[in-house]
């Protein structure tokens, strides 16, 4: 979240006249936030700080739209997830990952909670997430976006409406869906694992 | 430990993942940003929206093809028959005579 003491209504005020400091000062402001939501749901091969550039735009161009009626950086939220959404659309390959593509490390995590001998520990974490991020990109765009939103960043039904626009029932079909599809990927890693194994 | 456990434990093992330290502003970011926005870019152009359009028009126009064959598909059969007919009558005339 931005953490700066900007007198935000005060600095749109400015922005809407075109005043570039202005301008300048709520990128510097945003900035934090917009990265996190562009991290979380960045397209394979695409450069944040490109992507971050094009929320930005989106902000600035469309800021005639924001009424107040929500704050600024709820409305900010949503055009970044928005942007994400229409840049995970673009991605015409959805590649769907092996056993054999992952890494050493992506194995033991994954090794861990498919035998359940172990659990994978914290220092696991990061590996944990570089493989869902491979699970992931299988997925479609709605998918992926409801599964990272949902099981990654725990945020609730609710809060996911606010950032997509999606009605609670189509987040709950999307979610029920997606993790189908999560578990069923990870069975038949499970069986890729136990055949490289024999 | 069945599919919804080990999906579970997965997401819950991922969770844990430290948030990645968010970089300062790059230098000149902000700079190149509203250079870009005061040029006009990230205005909704009409390309964007051709392109929003067209695939949605082509499949529209694809789908109302589709029906009005489907509920003309007695008529459009029916006449090709009464051309089939005539056709054999004026072949069936002509090696007559």
């Amino acid at each position: 979240m931005a953490e700066s003491s900007l007198d935000v209504a005060a600095c749109l005020e400015r922005v809407r006249v075109r005043d570039e400091e202005a301008a300048r000062e709520l990128v510097a402001h945003l900035h934090p936030l917009v990265l996190k939501i562009v991290r979380s749901h960045l397209p394979r091969r695409m450069d944040e700080e490109d992507l971050a550039q094009e929320v930005f735009l989106k902000i600035f161009a469309n800021l005639g739209q924001y009424r107040g009626v929500v704050p600024f950086e709820h409305w900010v939220s949503r055009v970044a997830v928005t942007t994400c959404l229409d840049k995970l659309r673009a991605q015409k390959r959805r590649p769907e990952w092996r056993w054999a593509d992952l890494s050493e490390a992506e194995a033991e995590v994954l090794d861990a909670v498919l035998t359940d001998e172990k659990s994978p520990n914290a220092a696991q974490a990061s590996v944990a997430r570089e493989v869902i991020d491979k699970l992931l990109d299988a997925l479609n765009p709605e998918d992926r976006m409801v599964v990272t939103l949902l099981d990654l960043e725990d945020r609730s039904v609710a809060e996911i409406q606010k950032l997509t626009g999606w009605s609670a029932t189509l987040v709950k079909v999307r979610a029920f869906r997606a993790r189908h599809k999560m578990k069923k990927r990870l069975a038949q890693i499970e069986k890729e694992m136990i055949y490289e194994r024999r | 430990m069945n599919a919804d456990n080990k999906w579970n434990r997965l997401a819950q093992c991922a969770r844990q993942a430290p948030p990645a330290a968010v970089p300062d502003l790059p230098h000149g970011f902000a700079t190149r940003v509203v250079a870009r926005w005061l040029a006009g870019e990230g205005r909704p152009s009409l390309w964007a929206a051709w392109e929003w359009l067209s695939p949605r028009g082509l499949a529209l126009a694809a789908v109302l093809m589709l029906a009005s064959l489907g509920a003309n598909y007695d008529l459009l059969g029916g006449s090709l028959a009464d051309e089939v007919t005539a056709a054999s009558s004026v072949l069936e005339s002509l090696l007559d005579s």
